[in-house]
């Protein structure tokens, strides 16, 4: 592996992929997100409050499946391609941003909520106005989990056909041709490094804002 | 038996003493109160005894010894220390925590568990319904109680109590003040005793010691710091209240009546009234064959109530201790709205009754004293 | 029916397979424990390195696994395979682990700590018999998150040449053969949640009973 094979690597095959690998992940979080928001609204209410407890632990576990099973269950159902790649991302991505929806909204302070009840607040105003403000770092948090996670994820995608990074990174490791698979690594590395420390930064100034 | 001898500290990035150049000595067997406003440096003078603050300058002796020279966690193992927050440790049990000074001095297993059940007694526990307990299972009473039984666990000479009794509700308080004061008379240990309340320090303490600005202003009997208070500082400290904080230092027994009139449970209704009539009273204590007391009865419900069992007119009266403080009394007569109440040994034997009248003699008494006290700034 | 004929016909390679994924975790979680529990211990008074070594850690987090496997085993030392799969775990437990040894002790209710110096117990047997066993619980939480994160990436250490359950899902996918994806899954699932009990049996065990209450039914 040589310096010049690296900066060969980089120019001739990275941008396609990279773009195709942005794509992946942008379209698979922002799906996740319209789903998983007004599902994770939804189950915090007062009816579900019973069964919340095995909604999360259910939550929990489904985390624990491994990326790699996720994507290879799907296949099966919704065969090869960019798109069982995506549905199959969205999926697993919805995870923890459900998840954080529903620790954010159900760990807020009962009194804020019962004082704008109060006030004659309806239920809709109080979730707008005060709830989801309130429980916006969390909820943020989880889209920062889920984010990096499909980034990891999606190099897996190529295994389904899906392309990008992965396709370099498999296509060095079955060819053993150290300069794909390193710069393919480092590629995602930088992409995940760079996505999670965006969010974080947006989470913070609002996690700041409030106090 | 503690002796600090012209000790400073000085806290890094501070330009000004916490303790300032304090001389004290505290006898064997008394209990010296530190007290003071918020900041005084009480708190910083306790822990320099035990070392946990190490002074920046002076000398300290225990028991005629250098403690400056000494290994500091053999010093504290023969000192005991009780504070605020109890710091039981929540993974041990009760027989576990009383047991870690006795584990660091590689005490015998057998020695030490003899000394659990017989420490767990001497504060009124019962051993085997408490020492496998866990923290989380004892209310916060008993955990200031294990705390106490804890620091004495090899029979230290000395004790350290840095507000003990602060973290507990104002009931509790007392009764765990009033349970310290007679554990102290069998015990017998010299204990410098840190609070911010003067009515603790003059329930508490054999000595006052005053602090301000790091500084000792008066070291005194609590008489003395009440009556002759040294400066302006200590007159405002204790406050235009003295004579009420008189009955801190007062006992029970110092104004309580003996050999009052009772009746029996066994009499019958015109015994009662009888008897009521020559203690020429409008009540009377009634007690049964072992004397211990039941309650009283109004003569005038007697009276309005002839045709039913006079029995049921008993009513049940609130009792107080003969070693307990007049303050105590005095609440508790105010609080039910009493103008007597009987006094009760442990078994619940009828002692005597005290009347809220001596308890006002006594303020009155008091006040006089204070009158005179002041009399000279009128001059 | 297919996954199930299968797995009875491969069943001893299936349960080789599992013995290797489960070797792979046991020295990974054996060296992630030697290693950053002692970090943590070291760090506990030091807020400023402390806060360094966290970012570095999620730092590692956040580095997808295939793409840390792939920058591992083009360094000479680790090469392919076990060196490589083995400190990548250790790598991505960091987090989970010394975060929660660093707190838990730093945690521990000042109060509890005067009082055992009050009585006389060095430094070191407040961290042995003080802090650290107030601090295992919050420990056992760390290491159950670093036990199950590692079920799932030590599949993914297939791809630089490990043999282990993450096989069945790779060759599962490149052959089409739903059995072997499907059995790959669920043999992994299990473990995780084995592993999950197992933390939490040991928990129970380990950690003093005092410390439960909350847990259960609280105390008086």
């Amino acid at each position: 592996m040589t310096l010049q094979e690296i900066i060969d690597t980089l120019i001739n095959n990275a941008p396609s992929l990279i773009i195709e690998h942005l794509q992946l992940v942008f379209l698979s979080v922002g799906l996740a997100i319209l789903i998983a928001l007004p599902l994770g609204i939804l189950l915090s209410r007062e009816k579900f409050k019973p069964y919340l407890p095995t909604i999360i632990s259910f939550f929990n576990i489904a985390q624990g499946v491994p990326s790699l099973a996720v994507i290879a269950i799907f296949m099966p159902i919704l065969g090869i391609g960019f798109t069982s790649a995506v549905v199959a991302l969205t999926i697993y991505a919805l995870l923890p941003i459900i998840r954080n929806t529903l620790a954010g909204l159900g760990n807020l302070d009962q009194d804020i909520i019962e004082a704008a009840k109060g006030m004659g607040m309806p239920a809709g105003k109080v979730l707008l106005k005060i709830e989801l403000p309130l429980a916006l770092p969390v909820i943020i948090a989880g889209i920062q989990t889920a984010t990096v996670v499909t980034v990891g994820t999606a190099i897996l995608a190529d295994l389904i056909g899906a392309g990008g990074l992965g396709r370099m990174i498999f296509a060095g490791i079955s060819m053993f041709e150290p300069a794909r698979i390193l710069v393919g690594s480092l590629l995602s590395a930088i992409i995940a490094i760079s996505l999670d420390q965006a969010l974080k930064y947006i989470q913070t100034k609002l996690t700041v804002q409030f106090q | 038996m503690i002796q600090l001898n012209k000790i400073s500290k000085t806290y890094p990035g501070k330009s000004s003493p916490a303790v300032d150049n304090l001389s004290l000595e505290i006898d064997k067997g008394e209990i010296c109160v530190l007290v003071g406003p918020s900041g005084c440096g009480k708190t910083t003078t306790l822990k320099m005894i035990n070392r946990l603050i190490e002074p920046s300058s002076g000398k300290l002796f225990i028991n005629g010894k250098n403690a400056i020279n000494q290994n500091p966690n053999k010093l504290r193992q023969d000192i005991g220390y009780v504070i605020q927050d109890i710091g039981l440790f929540p993974h041990m049990t009760v027989a576990e925590n009383i047991a870690t000074v006795p584990k660091l001095k590689d005490w015998e297993q057998s020695k030490i568990d003899q000394r659990v059940d017989e420490l767990l007694n001497l504060i009124g526990l019962d051993p085997e319904n408490t020492k496998d307990n866990y923290p989380a299972q004892l209310s916060g009473g008993q955990k200031q109680r294990i705390g106490v039984a804890r620091a004495m666990a090899v029979d230290p000479p000395i004790m350290l109590m840095d507000e003990p009794f602060a973290a507990v509700d104002p009931i509790t308080r007392t009764q765990l003040q009033n349970e310290f004061l007679s554990l102290q008379k069998k015990i017998q240990k010299t204990i410098c005793f840190v609070t911010h309340d003067i009515d603790e320090a003059i329930k508490m303490g054999d000595k006052i010691a005053i602090l301000n600005q790091g500084k000792l202003v008066q070291y005194d009997t609590p008489e003395n710091i009440l009556f002759n208070p040294k400066n302006e500082f200590v007159e405002d400290f204790v406050g235009s209240d003295r004579s009420l904080k008189v009955l801190n230092l007062l006992k029970v027994n110092e104004i309580m009546k003996e050999n009052i009139p009772t009746a029996t449970t066994d009499s019958s209704a015109e015994e009662v009234l009888e008897k009521i009539n020559e203690s020429r009273q409008s009540y009377i204590l009634i007690i049964d064959k072992e004397e211990k007391l039941v309650g009283y009865v109004n003569k005038e419900r007697i009276k309005n109530n002839k045709d039913k069992n006079w029995k049921d007119n008993i009513k049940f009266s609130q009792v107080i201790s003969s070693d307990a403080s007049l303050i105590d009394a005095l609440t508790r007569l105010i609080q039910n709205n009493q103008s007597i109440l009987p006094v009760t040994s442990d078994e619940n034997n009828l002692i005597g009754i005290v009347r809220l009248e001596d308890i006002q003699d006594r303020i009155a008494d008091s006040y006089q004293a204070e009158a005179e006290l002041e009399e000279p700034e009128v001059v | 029916m297919d996954t199930i004929e299968y797995f009875i016909d491969n069943s001893s390679h299936i349960a080789d397979l599992t013995i290797q994924h489960l070797i792979l975790i046991g020295i990974a979680i054996i060296l992630a424990l030697i290693i950053w529990v002692s970090v943590g211990v070291a760090i506990r008074n030091k807020d400023k390195t402390a806060n360094t070594i966290l970012s570095i850690g999620s730092l590692f987090m956040s580095i997808p696994s295939v793409a840390l496997y792939g920058i591992l085993v083009t360094i000479p030392f680790f090469g392919l395979r076990t060196r490589s799969a083995v400190f990548g775990l250790i790598l991505y437990s960091m987090i989970p682990i010394v975060r929660n040894v660093y707190t838990a002790l730093n945690e521990v209710d000042p109060s509890i700590i005067e009082a055992a110096k009050g009585m006389g117990m060095s430094e070191k047997q407040i961290l042995k018999e003080i802090q650290l066993p107030l601090a295992l619980p919050v420990i056992f939480a760390g290491v159950r998150v670093a036990l199950v994160m590692m079920v799932g990436i030590a599949t993914l250490a297939v791809f630089i040449g490990e043999q282990n359950l993450g096989q069945l899902i790779q060759q599962g996918i490149s052959r089409t053969r739903n059995d072997m994806v499907i059995t790959g899954a669920i043999m992994v699932s299990i473990i995780a949640i084995g592993v999950d009990l197992l933390i939490g049996y040991l928990k129970k065990k380990i950690v003093s009973p005092g410390l439960l209450f909350d847990e259960n039914q609280g105390g008086r």
